[in-house]
């Protein structure tokens, strides 16, 4: 054995950054560039075209980076600060959206459907494992199958939150991130 | 074939290695990243498993995490349903860190172990706990009893493990849960939840169980088979962040004890009454579960297996004859217990079963060798002074600083895997001394502390200082000194300068209810400390020592020989020895 897992990690995580560095400042760079610098010249010159100079200034600085050496540590710093900022706002999106959710769908089905309690003498049941080989092997799936045999009234709910999970899973796992959001 | 079992996310990381069934590494992340109960993907722990077993990644055959995602997804949105409508900000604070992260667990952990690894499997929590239990356990037959705060659904389960199988009865489902029934109590007396609940049980005996029978009225219904059900009206952890409510100070008439605040006798009663009510819940199922399985055997495992009190108490007044508890009970133990079970549950190996149990003393960490260049060029360069010495010498060395009532931290083999240090990570002192107590916890440990240290004795005498039937390798019970020893305490004595009276002749270690968390020592587990315990007796005849985690206050039990040494030389602490090398505090004074 030449070197040990977390060594090897390391290096490989560092050079991860890298690429990540230098497709952050380009990408990120370039489209902010091109949208601020549209709306500069499109709008009538006010306030808000300051902003957008700075903006635009902002995007010349990270391409340069990029493009000199994308190593530099400022660079990390501006990606890792910008893409937070992004999470940030998506992060909000997300809760607005869950709290509809939750008044226009879960409130009601759990209203009518909520679980009575009942008089017992014990409060044991039978044990289900949640290791098991016969659910179906494709996540979703899996977790539709899950809730189906006791659950069947909060399919609807699921369908929803499933379908906002793959536009999550879209946009935070692609390292396009920023220009995803610039874009909006 | 290799399995690699992982426990991450929640609380306190692990990871453990297991070879057909032996287990070959184990390790809690804490100790490397130097974070008490880290959290974070165990990266340094699965590094030292392959290196313990000089694999890489790809050698693995099967990687398997200790809990089931969507199980617990499915948990988190009917528990909402229950609840509407109040709970809207648990429901998007959860649902939101669910989407974004927990849902696509799986793939996060295949991600960090690298594409070419083979495919996480998620197994599941309690069973996870099982196996921890039982397959580590010296019974080919055993009734199996696992009690946490909660995992996917189940917060206690009860089955019975044969040969490699284990078949799981009955489980008691969220929200009714007796580990975080404790829990609330921990937040309410000021303490940190998932981290301190020893300390509540550590203040139980100060106090009276004035609070019982109100606990078991309002807070908790009790069956008699023990299963239990919670007045949720008093609780808020399915619907906010608190465990407790304001019903819940109510109740108690005061609010919960800020931290660092003066510790009332009102207090010591709660503790007290709340480790009386979870010992008569504990004893209960214990039956109920002797009855079901008509099994002699009983082990146990999850974090409320951790409570020494009351697995004592299931000792003494239970029908088992023997009980094995998994040394690393809490989460990080569901590493190992995970991977065992996927090996013989779920793909059904044979099993040996070792008479003394497979847990190979809990000494499964990364080890300290005696010699080592590196490390010595290392220290030398931190301006560390040394001798080198050989066993025999070293231990007589080290007999002769104890006698003269030094206090001396021992890092030494490999590391404990679980929450107690057994004499490997140990700080040893003399326990006849009677201010020994508040000596340690002032000049080390810098905090003051209501509990006494744990007793390590020889296996062969323990019966001379203790009321005790069985061994207890992994200090997972508490015993009564023997009556003979009991000193009376004077009748003017109250509230904490209880601790402070001399109870026993070994008053470091002895409680105020004349208790003691005894680790007994043989000489296959730890062939070291059973030397120096017998080097202590012949010349002190006294065949017990004081031993108490190597730290300080906030950090993680050291690791390595450097962690080892910086713990030292930031302390008051006499003599080290760390592998064959002993320091003396006179030559290594910080500049
Ligand atoms: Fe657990």
């Amino acid at each position: 054995m030449v070197d040990t897992y977390i060594n090897l990690k390391n290096r490989k995580n560092l050079k991860k950054e890298v690429i990540n560095n230098y497709i952050f400042g380009i990408f990120f760079g370039f489209s902010i560039i091109l949208i601020f610098s549209f709306n500069f010249f499109y709008n009538k010159f006010s306030f808000v075209s300051l902003l957008y100079i700075l903006l635009v200034f902002y995007g010349i600085f990270c391409v340069l980076l990029a493009t000199i050496n994308p190593k530099f540590k400022i660079l990390k710093k501006l990606r890792i600060s910008t893409t937070r900022v992004f999470n940030i706002l998506g992060i909000c999106c997300l809760d607005i959206v869950l709290l509809c959710i939750y008044y226009i769908v879960v409130v009601p089905i759990g209203l009518i459907f909520k679980e009575k309690k009942e008089v017992t003498n014990s409060s044991f049941t039978t044990f289900e494992t949640s290791y098991n080989k016969t659910l179906p092997k494709y996540r979703y799936l899996k977790l539709l199958s899950l809730f189906s045999k006791d659950y069947f009234y909060m399919i609807p709910l699921l369908i929803i939150l499933i379908i906002i999970s793959i536009l999550v899973f879209v946009l935070t796992s692609s390292i396009f991130t920023p220009l995803i959001y610039t874009m909006f | 074939m290799y399995i690699l079992g992982i426990s991450a996310y929640y609380h306190d990381s692990a990871a453990a290695l297991i070879r057909n069934g032996e287990i070959i590494a184990a390790a809690q992340e804490e100790r490397f990243t130097r974070i008490k109960g880290d959290k974070s993907f165990p990266n340094h722990a699965i590094s030292y498993c392959l290196e313990e077993a000089k694999l890489n990644i790809e050698d693995i055959d099967h990687i398997v995490f200790y809990e089931n995602n969507l199980s617990k997804f499915q948990r988190i949105i009917v528990t909402h349903h229950n609840n509407v409508p109040k709970g809207i900000i648990s429901f998007i604070v959860s649902i939101s860190k669910w989407l974004t992260n927990d849902l696509w667990l799986d793939q996060k952990i295949q991600k960090e172990l690298g594409k070419k690894t083979s495919k996480v499997i998620m197994y599941d929590h309690h069973l996870s706990h099982a196996g921890s239990a039982f397959y580590p356990s010296p019974f080919s037959k055993a009734a199996i009893l696992t009690i946490d705060g909660v995992g996917e659904w189940a917060t206690t389960t009860y089955g019975i493990g044969h040969n490699n199988k284990i078949n799981i009865m009955k489980c008691i489902n969220f929200p009714n849960s007796i580990g975080l029934l404790y829990s609330a109590f921990t937040q309410y007396l000021g303490f940190r939840i998932n981290f301190d609940e020893y300390k509540v049980m550590g203040l139980a005996p100060y106090g009276k169980p004035k609070y019982s029978s109100l606990i078991k009225k309002e807070l908790v219904t009790i069956y008699d088979d023990g299963s239990i059900k919670l007045n949720l009206k008093y609780f808020n952890y399915t619907r906010g962040i608190s465990t407790i409510n304001k019903n819940f100070e109510k109740l108690f008439g005061k609010k919960k004890r800020q931290p660092d605040s003066k510790i009332t006798t009102k207090d010591m009663d709660i503790a007290s009454s709340i480790q009386d009510v979870l010992n008569e819940i504990v004893l209960k199922l214990a039956n109920t579960v002797y009855d079901e399985t008509k099994c002699d055997n009983l082990v146990l495992a999850g974090g409320v297996a951790l409570n020494v009190v009351t697995i004592g108490y299931l000792k003494r007044h239970s029908k088992f004859k023997n009980i094995f508890v998994q040394p690393a009970s809490g989460d990080a133990g569901g590493a190992l217990g995970c991977a065992l079970s996927y090996y013989y549950d779920a793909l059904d190996n044979k099993r040996i079963v070792n008479k003394q149990d497979s847990m190979k003393g809990s000494l499964l960490g990364p080890s300290i060798n005696d010699h080592d260049d590196l490390i010595d060029e290392q220290l030398t360069l931190m301006g560390a002074k040394y001798k080198y010495y050989e066993e025999k010498t070293l231990i007589k060395k080290i007999v002769q600083e104890l006698a003269k009532g030094k206090v001396i931290g021992i890092a030494r083999g490999k590391m404990e895997y679980g929450p107690r240090a057994l004499g490997n990570r140990s700080i040893i002192a003399d326990p006849r001394i009677i201010d020994m107590q508040s000596t340690i916890n002032l000049k080390i440990k810098y905090r003051e502390s209501f509990r006494p240290f744990a007793p390590i004795v020889l296996l062969e005498d323990s019966k001379k200082y203790f009321d005790i039937n069985d061994e207890s390798p992994y200090m997972l019970s508490t015993y009564y000194i023997k009556k003979e020893l009991q000193i009376p305490i004077k009748k003017n004595v109250k509230g904490l300068d209880l601790l402070k009276e001399k109870k026993s002749p070994i008053p470091a270690v002895t409680h105020v209810d004349y208790s003691s968390r005894v680790q007994t020592v043989d000489k296959y587990r730890n062939p070291f400390i059973y030397n120096l315990l017998k080097e202590f007796k012949s010349k002190t005849d006294c065949s017990v020592l004081v031993n108490t985690s190597f730290n300080v206050r906030g950090e993680p039990i050291v690791c390595n020989e450097i962690d080892a040494y910086n713990c030292f030389m930031n302390t008051e602490m006499d003599c080290v020895v760390i592998g064959n090398r002993f320091f003396e505090k006179e030559n290594n004074k910080k500049v």
